[in-house]
């Protein structure tokens, strides 16, 4: 089994907590940045994105974003490892609608809104489920 | 030269890495399903058992959303071509995780419908309302709103249940009578709803306090019978921004509207003043069908709720009218008044006034009395004079029916309803003291006025009408 792991500079780890405090009681959510060498993911920066989102789910990032991020990464030489969002009122654990949603090969992280908890999954490829993914904290200045 | 399909560096790991894969596919439809065959698991990543494209899935072909295109997946790929496959992110907490499964029960015919959904009934319970008057219209409001799973519901009123209340106020029971409304309504609704809270405010809304108690809720709902208190809901709702669900009722007929708090037209654009003190009665003194405050109050809490879900089209800019009598339902149309005093463009009443002064100038009867002011006379005052021997006319003004219910006669009162006063004035006698009486003292005030205009003076109001003598001087007269 692959094990991949995902690495936060402080500074992303205190932008994740305050986006989710402003937007409270709605979700927010955005894009994480950063550089990926074999399994390991580093974050480099978050970018928040306008929560559209629609009946169906409770935060939505559309395709066009996601399109300009990954663009916006490329010519940077970084990529769009995955996505953030908030659930103000449970845990950070994905729900249903986040499995149905899912896309693959990005990671999810999801901050606890009430805890301030934060957890990271990536959707496995028989799409039965999520597995978390262990994050490990940067040393550093804010 | 071929096309290609260019993948996003997180789907790559699907298709060993590589950014692009070659296809000589004659359409996007064709070129997806021949690049997923070759790579089994981004194949059930993208497409579904039955083969449709999963819902995140957004395809383009060179920069053009392929929905956006005549021919759709079927559109023709050239050499050269790009089809770029684009995820959409979405998901989250999902709102059905957040209701309990008593929750759920209570609202599945709501969450059933397509219009309310897990997404309206979570907005339902996140709004607060505030119901202004717990009376006919107040108790179908509040019971559809509990009922509905608002989150929050303010009650406003400082009455007591009266025995007459019940032939129309359908949240209260034979034995509530004598307590407070705002206690009563409180147990029954959250009786009904256990998951909404009940906020009482146990006040008189008035210029004072109305901003404040207003302030807290997202849509008022106005369930009062009294043209000061709708002018004051009125104003406060403007200057807050928050819209504003009226309804009234008289006899047979009933009103309903939505006033949208600045943005559409407002109460004041519809009536600019309120009608002469004493020209239109209240449902005390005219009557009032029973069931007409349930239809118009169900209406209102129906507007309410629409207002919430942001669904359907309201009562805003639009007057309904019915006729219970004859079953006629009409509309008019309502524009917003450039020159309304408070909604305009250039608003002259920008804070709170004092109503009770705008709905009946001189008889504000805490305030201290003007020259022109109509004198009063307190129930205590008139028995003292009665006792006395002093020689005072009575003269009660109400209809037939009410005095048959309740009168003065024993002390002399004569019988002139306000529709007769200036025809039959000849029968009061100007050279003594008149002391003219109603139910509750407004339509004798209007009697009052009437003949000062034909010179008469020494005329006097019984404060609070015969109900008021009914309270503190004969407890045992039936009252209405």
């Amino acid at each position: 089994m692959i094990r991949y792991s995902v690495t936060l500079p402080p500074r992303v780890l205190a932008g994740l907590r305050r986006e989710t405090g402003a937007a409270a009681p709605a979700e927010c959510c955005g894009a994480l940045i950063g550089l990926v060498r074999g399994h390991d993911m580093e974050v480099r920066t978050l970018i928040p994105v306008p929560n559209e989102a629609h009946a169906a789910a409770t935060y939505h990032i559309d395709a066009e974003v996601v399109l300009r991020l990954e663009r916006q990464a490329a010519s940077t030489s970084q990529q769009v490892i995955g996505f953030y969002h908030s659930h103000p009122a449970t845990s950070a654990e994905p729900s249903a609608t986040d499995l149905e949603l899912a896309a693959p090969g990005y990671v999810y992280l999801i901050v606890d809104g009430r805890a301030g908890e934060i957890r990271c999954w990536r959707l496995r490829d028989d799409r039965s489920g999520f597995t978390e993914l262990p994050i490990s904290l940067l040393a550093g200045a804010a | 030269m071929s096309a290609f399909v260019q993948l996003p560096t997180a789907l790559r790991e699907y298709t060993a890495g590589a950014a692009r894969i070659e296809t000589d596919a004659p359409d996007v439809a064709t070129a997806l399903s021949q690049v997923t065959t070759r790579h089994p698991v981004l194949r059930r990543h993208l497409f579904t058992d039955s083969g449709e494209l999963r819902g995140f899935v957004r395809v383009y072909l060179n920069d053009d959303d392929v929905r956006d295109l005549a021919e759709r997946e079927r559109t023709p790929v050239r050499p050269g071509d790009v089809i770029l496959i684009v995820p959409s992110i979405a998901g989250g907490e999902h709102v059905a995780s957040t209701f309990s499964r008593d929750e759920v029960s209570r609202y599945a015919r709501h969450i059933t419908l397509h219009e309310v959904g897990w997404d309206g009934q979570a907005k339902l319970r996140g709004a607060r309302v505030a119901v202004v008057g717990a009376g006919g219209l107040g108790s179908p409001i509040g019971m559809y709103l509990s009922a509905a799973g608002v989150g929050t519901i303010g009650i406003i009123d400082f009455d007591v249940v009266d025995l007459s209340n019940l032939q129309r106020q359908v949240l209260y029971a034979t034995g509530d009578v004598g307590r407070k409304k705002v206690e009563v309504a409180a147990t029954r609704l959250r009786a009904l709803n256990p998951n909404i809270s009940v906020v009482s405010h146990d006040v008189r809304l008035t210029r004072e306090n109305a901003l404040e108690v207003l302030a807290e809720y997202d849509v008022v709902v106005d369930g009062t019978d009294n043209f000061p208190t709708r002018y004051l809901v009125n104003d406060a709702c403007v200057l807050l921004g928050k819209p504003y669900v009226y309804g009234s009722i008289l006899r047979f007929e009933g009103q309903v509207s939505v006033f949208a708090g600045g943005a559409g037209p407002c109460y004041r654009c519809l009536f600019r003043e309120p009608p002469p003190p004493g020209l239109v009665p209240s449902c005390a003194e005219g009557g009032v069908l029973g069931v007409l405050p349930g239809i118009i109050g169900s209406l209102q809490a129906l507007e309410a709720i629409k207002l919430i879900l942001g669904r359907g089209d309201t009562l805003i800019g639009r007057l309904a009218l019915f006729d219970a009598l004859t079953f006629r339902w009409r509309e008019l149309k309502l524009r917003r008044n450039p020159d309304c005093p408070v909604c305009g463009d250039q608003p002259t009443v920008t804070a709170l006034i004092d109503y009770d002064e705008f709905c009946a100038p001189g008889e504000n009867m805490d305030a201290p009395q003007p020259s022109h002011a109509i004198p009063q006379i307190t129930a205590g005052e008139l028995k003292q004079r009665l006792e006395n021997g002093d020689d005072i006319l009575l003269i009660d003004v109400r209809e037939p029916f009410e005095w048959d219910i309740a009168n003065l006669g024993e002390y002399g009162a004569r019988l002139i309803p306000l529709d007769q006063v200036l025809e039959r004035r000849d029968e009061i006698d100007r050279s003594t003291d008149v002391v003219i009486y109603c139910r509750s003292g407004s339509r004798s005030a209007g009697a009052i006025r009437q003949l000062r205009a034909h010179g008469y003076e020494r005329l006097f109001n019984l404060r609070g009408g015969i109900r008021s003598w009914a309270q503190e001087i004969d407890p045992a007269m039936a009252m209405y």
